[in-house]
């Protein structure tokens, strides 16, 4: 029973990073989704005829906007970690509540682009597969809220603090992933939208 | 500070009062055992109906113009051949895994105990969805085992049915990223990922390519979803759609599924034989890579299912035996050489050995067929197909579940299975798996086509088809008696905490283990630290 | 520190994107190459992400001396064991609701969206009162200053909009008198009980919460029975079966013959897309408006808009349909 001096010290630094990397691994699952996505676009686009579709411009505004939203949440959102590791808790707070904003303002952004598209679900393989693109991405935009609207709430609680702020750390990490799927959708859809 | 607790009293499933507050009933429960016990045995239940449905459509083949099951043919054929790979033989292995994982790895519980039981529940809620679809109505077309995609406006039926499906893969992915964060951060001092026991092994390397094969599958019934609910042509290749996104994101499960759905089982059958050799798996140098590298590479293999080649794909049987993804024979081949190295060490008769030589007799029947079929050039959709199907990628990897059963009863249920009964199931299952697909393979060499309710042809094929539904009733006969052993399980004697003479941790612990699973936990310091203990 | 996890991804990863470009050059199926791809590059953060959260903590060990040298004795107990929770599985079925409204309707969505936040919230508050920190007093204290001035007027709104919503789906479902015996019955039955409350004020609060429950349980239950009973029709009008569409455009019909039922009504949608007014008239032929007859039906004229009016040709017969603004604007009607 002598061993037990040496000990590890307790719970706390044994999970130091389980949840980071649990949430670091299904987020890169999340991606993948978009992999899948991609791979059918890719497909689709190498075999049509005409690509896209005639009649179907992709607003190019309504996309730039969609990822500027995005890249400035990304922004916002690395902030609350770096202050929470200096015990900013105020900063932190800010920070996560910019990122609910952006995140609001990007989903509103993504109704809007939805409904702005002329085109249906079922018109075309084209359509079928922008609508599932903003379905998936609307999905994971909705529970990446979820988890930093319970960093916030928990950080705000004082139950996230410095040397054991893991929770808003992973949040970072699941939000930056919902971006790399918007940055792969953005990038099909847009960038690469004319053949 | 007094760290090491009383051994609980009684070492029962429920933890005692003062562990939890709340008690904890199924509908609560977060521990993983609990959860992993509920997997196992909601898997078993899906297996049943699984079991039946297939039975019936057995019968309805063997009797030429009887109209057993009526026009519900393909209703019940999709059916059976969704529900037998996605909501039995996959959930089965990520229960077993998330029993015995912490168990085998020196760790308290499972990395996220409550997210694990909600996968539990997502796939109990998506696997009712699942079955109540086909209650309902038929979905549109004949399940997960056509090869080309289907088309035209689904059914309420077919929406409920992909949703089913999006929640029991949503609840695999998730499954997949516990058991991956348990495994790499979990372990026990000392206990080395190249240490770890090879079910865990196996479970890691399985759950590495779940995590980055299934979303793929998800994306795929998403676009199957918009596809079939607002009428779309996207799958349809006649139109702007393609083919082959179908063969690649949905066909058999979302093509490297199949493999996986055996990985954990050769874990297992590793497990079992380390146990019964009282030593690791033959190999040279100290750390003995030859067994984990077999395993990882049938993990890699799996994924080069996506490119099995598109020309060959049509012209030869199955994806699962062209060229490419014909390699995994070669893993396996190296674990059955590794299993006979090590024989030499059995001293003591373990049982469940009886379940490796019985899978392996089944994978050396699908081997010898396809080296039949390549020679007979033997057409793609035929009976074949569902001989091959049924013993290669359901016949092995149900036996081995089942030996797995038997091999960790202590843990699982606190008892050891009868052997009595174990052995009379096994004879029945590998049996009647082998009878239905020899007469299957046979059907296929004379060109029998498969997915169709009556039979048509030859006065010989009447024969082989009623050999067929004969080898199926074997085979649900050893099914149901499996099931009733393992529930009669618990009601034998109790054991000591290492009934069968493991050497890996989870013979550690009492048998059932603590809800904490671990009063405390040495430096592990080998592959097997229970045989370094003993010596 | 790249450890042996990190490097079976890494193996996964360049496995993949080996496989990716052979198969994709050696068959040109771009798909199934994108997708090892996309293994290739996921793989590769996963091995990454491994490595990172790799810390110096002996649980991370991977070289084996270094492991023998770090290891030492680890003891569980209770704290380890994690407590019972019921939000899993609401968790699940909410999960459910939402996929099932994918098939039936978006009600099922939002329902299950809001069980889900409805979990969410509940499954925190367990979190955070398993958290070390928190105490009953702590508890208390976050009730009195976050909940009670934040939740309370949440679920005021809530109740009230329940409240309004049911009763309203009662009273579109009953007809007309009905529904205003029943406005009056509740408005009474409301006024009675507060001042039934009102003028026992030590009524216990198990009563209330009992009066409340069986208040909230009726007018739910009369609200479900409304929106599953329908609203009732506003506009009673023998349904017309026929229906045509008729669009003036640059001052001409769309149509130059129309055929429909004598005798019976015919809905006519009358859509003028010119900035000039046009309307719809039919004549007897030889009779119209530039000669001497009476219409036999004449529509209301309209500029550039819509117009979806009845109309019943009497007799079977040919007619002559015309614009009684632009007379050139003309067609044959034949009621059968």
């Amino acid at each position: 029973m002598s061993e037990q001096l040496a000990l590890p010290a307790g719970g706390q630094q044994r999970e130091s990073h389980v949840l980071n990397l649990g949430t670091l691994l299904l987020g890169g699952a999340g991606a993948m989704v978009f992999g899948g996505l991609l791979a059918a676009y890719l497909q689709l686009r190498g075999v049509a005829d005409r690509w896209p579709p005639e009649d179907v411009h992709l607003d190019n505004y309504l996309g730039v906007m969609l990822f500027l939203t995005a890249v400035l949440s990304a922004v916002t959102v690395e902030w609350a970690p770096y202050a929470i590791k200096r015990g900013n808790q105020r900063q932190t707070l800010w920070a996560l509540t910019l990122t609910i904003g952006l995140g609001l303002a990007f989903l509103n952004l993504l109704w809007y682009t939805a409904s702005q598209l002329g085109f249906g679900v079922a018109d075309h393989a084209f359509g079928t597969l922008v609508y599932a693109a903003i379905l998936a991405i609307g999905v994971q935009m909705v529970l990446g809220l979820g988890y930093v609207l319970v960093a916030l709430v928990r950080t705000g609680g004082h139950q996230v603090v410095p040397g054991d702020h893991q929770l808003v750390r992973a949040a970072g990490w699941y939000w930056q992933w919902v971006n790399v799927c918007w940055l792969v959708a953005f990038t099909g859809f847009y960038v690469l939208q004319n053949r | 500070m007094t760290l090491t607790q009383a051994p609980p009293g009684q070492a029962g499933a429920e933890p005692p009062a003062s562990a939890a507050p709340a008690p904890a009933t199924i509908l609560t429960a977060a521990d993983h055992k609990t959860v992993g016990r509920l997997y196992i045995a909601a898997s078993l239940l899906f297996l049943l109906v699984a079991g039946v449905v297939g039975m019936l459509l057995r019968v309805e083949l063997a009797e030429e113009g009887v109209k057993v099951v009526g026009d519900d043919f393909a209703r019940l054929f999709s059916l059976h051949s969704t529900v037998a790979p996605i909501l039995f033989l996959a959930p089965f292995w990520t229960g077993l895994a998330t029993v015995i994982v912490p168990l085998q790895i020196g760790a308290p519980n499972v990395a996220f105990p409550r997210l694990q039981a909600t996968t539990f529940w997502l796939y109990v809620v998506g696997g009712v969805l699942v079955i109540g679809a086909y209650a309902v109505d038929t979905p549109n077309g004949a399940g997960l085992a056509l090869s080309s995609p289907f088309s035209g406006r689904g059914n309420a039926a077919t929406d409920v049915w992909i949703m089913g499906l999006l929640l029991v893969s949503v609840a695999s992915v998730l499954a997949a990223g516990v058991l991956l964060t348990t495994i790499v951060k979990l372990r026990a001092p000392g206990m080395t990922l190249l240490r770890a026991p090879l079910f865990t092994w196996s479970v890691f390397a399985t759950s590495a390519v779940v995590l980055l094969a299934t979303p793929v599958f998800i994306a795929g019934l998403l676009l199957l979803y918009l596809d079939q609910h607002f009428g779309g042509t996207f799958f349809a290749a006649a139109t702007t759609g393609s083919s082959e996104v179908w063969q690649h994101m949905l066909w058999l499960y979302g093509r490297p599924e199949v493999f996986l759905l055996a990985l954990p089982g050769l874990g297992a059958a590793c497990d079992i034989v380390v146990t019964a050799a009282r030593g690791p798996l033959p190999g040279r140098g100290p750390v003995r890579l030859e067994a984990r590298v077999a395993l990882v590479l049938f993990a890699f293999l799996s994924l080069g299912a996506w490119a099995a080649d598109a020309p060959a794909r049509d012209a030869v049987v199955l994806p699962t035996v062209t060229a490419f993804t014909g390699l995994v024979i070669v893993p396996v081949g190296i674990l059955a050489l590794l299993w006979l190295g090590a024989g030499r060490d059995i001293r003591r008769f373990h049982f469940p050995l009886l379940h490796v030589a019985g899978a392996l007799l089944l994978v050396a029947i699908a081997v010898i067929n396809v080296i039949v079929a390549a020679v007979k050039d033997v057409d793609g959709g035929t009976a074949w197909a569902t001989g091959h199907l049924h013993v290669a990628f359901f016949g092995a990897p149900l036996v081995l579940a089942i030996g797995a059963v038997h091999h960790w009863a202590p843990k699982l249920v606190g008892r050891r299975l009868s052997t009595g009964l174990g052995a009379l199931e096994l004879v029945l299952v590998v049996l009647g798996v082998g009878i239905m697909g020899l007469a299957s393979y046979l059907l296929g060499y004379d060109g029998a086509p498969w997915h169709v309710a009556d039979l048509a042809g030859k006065g010989s094929w009447q024969n082989l088809e009623r050999l067929a539904a004969a080898g199926g009733a074997l085979l649900t006969a050893g099914v149901l008696l499996f099931v009733a052993n393992l529930m009669m399980g618990g009601r034998g004697k109790a054991v000591e905490d290492n009934p069968v003479g493991g050497v890996t941790l989870e013979w550690a612990t009492t048998s059932p283990p603590p809800p904490w699973n671990f009063e405390q936990v040495a430096p592990v310091r080998s592959e097997t630290p229970l045989a370094e203990a003993a010596s | 520190m790249i450890n042996t996890p990190a490097k079976i991804l890494l193996a996964l990863s360049a496995f993949a994107g080996v496989t990716a470009v052979v198969f994709g050059v050696a068959s040109g199926d771009r798909s199934g190459a994108v997708l090892l791809g996309a293994v290739m590059v996921v793989a590769l953060f996963a091995a990454f992400a491994v490595m990172g959260s790799a810390g110096a903590d002996p649980v991370d060990a991977d070289d084996t001396d270094e492991a023998d040298a770090t290891a030492a004795a680890v003891t569980y107990g209770p704290a380890d064991v994690p407590r019972a929770s019921p939000w899993p599985l609401f968790a699940a079925l909410a999960a459910g609701l939402v996929v099932v409204g994918a098939a039936e309707g978006p009600a099922y969505v939002v329902g299950g969206g809001l069980l889900a936040v409805v979990v969410g919230a509940l499954w925190t508050a367990q979190v955070w009162r398993e958290h070390p920190s928190f105490t009953p007093r702590l508890g208390a204290r976050l009730g009195e200053r976050v909940l009670v001035p934040g939740l309370l007027p949440v679920i005021a709104l809530l109740a009230t909009a329940v409240i309004a919503i049911a009763i309203s789906r009662v009273l579109l479902a009953v007809s007309k008198d009905g529904s205003i015996v029943i406005a009056g019955v509740a408005a009474l039955v409301i006024l009675l009980a507060c001042a039934a409350i009102a003028l026992r004020p030590r009524i216990t609060p198990g009563a209330m919460v009992g009066l409340i429950a069986i208040a909230a349980v009726f007018t739910g239950t009369a609200g479900v029975w409304g929106a599953a009973a329908g609203e009732r029709e506003f506009h009673p009008h023998h349904a017309a079966e026929h229906e045509i569409t008729i669009v003036a455009k640059d001052t001409a019909f769309d149509k130059k013959k129309i055929e429909v039922p004598a005798d019976e009504p015919v809905v006519v949608d009358f859509i003028n897309q010119d900035e000039v007014f046009h309307n719809l008239a039919v004549y007897t032929p030889g009779q119209d408006a530039t000669t001497v007859g009476d219409p036999v039906f004449a529509g209301k004229p309209t500029a550039e808009g819509e117009l979806q009016f009845e109309m019943d040709i009497a007799n079977p017969g040919n007619y002559v349909f015309v614009c009684d603004f632009h007379p050139n604007m003309r067609g044959d009607l034949v009621a059968e």
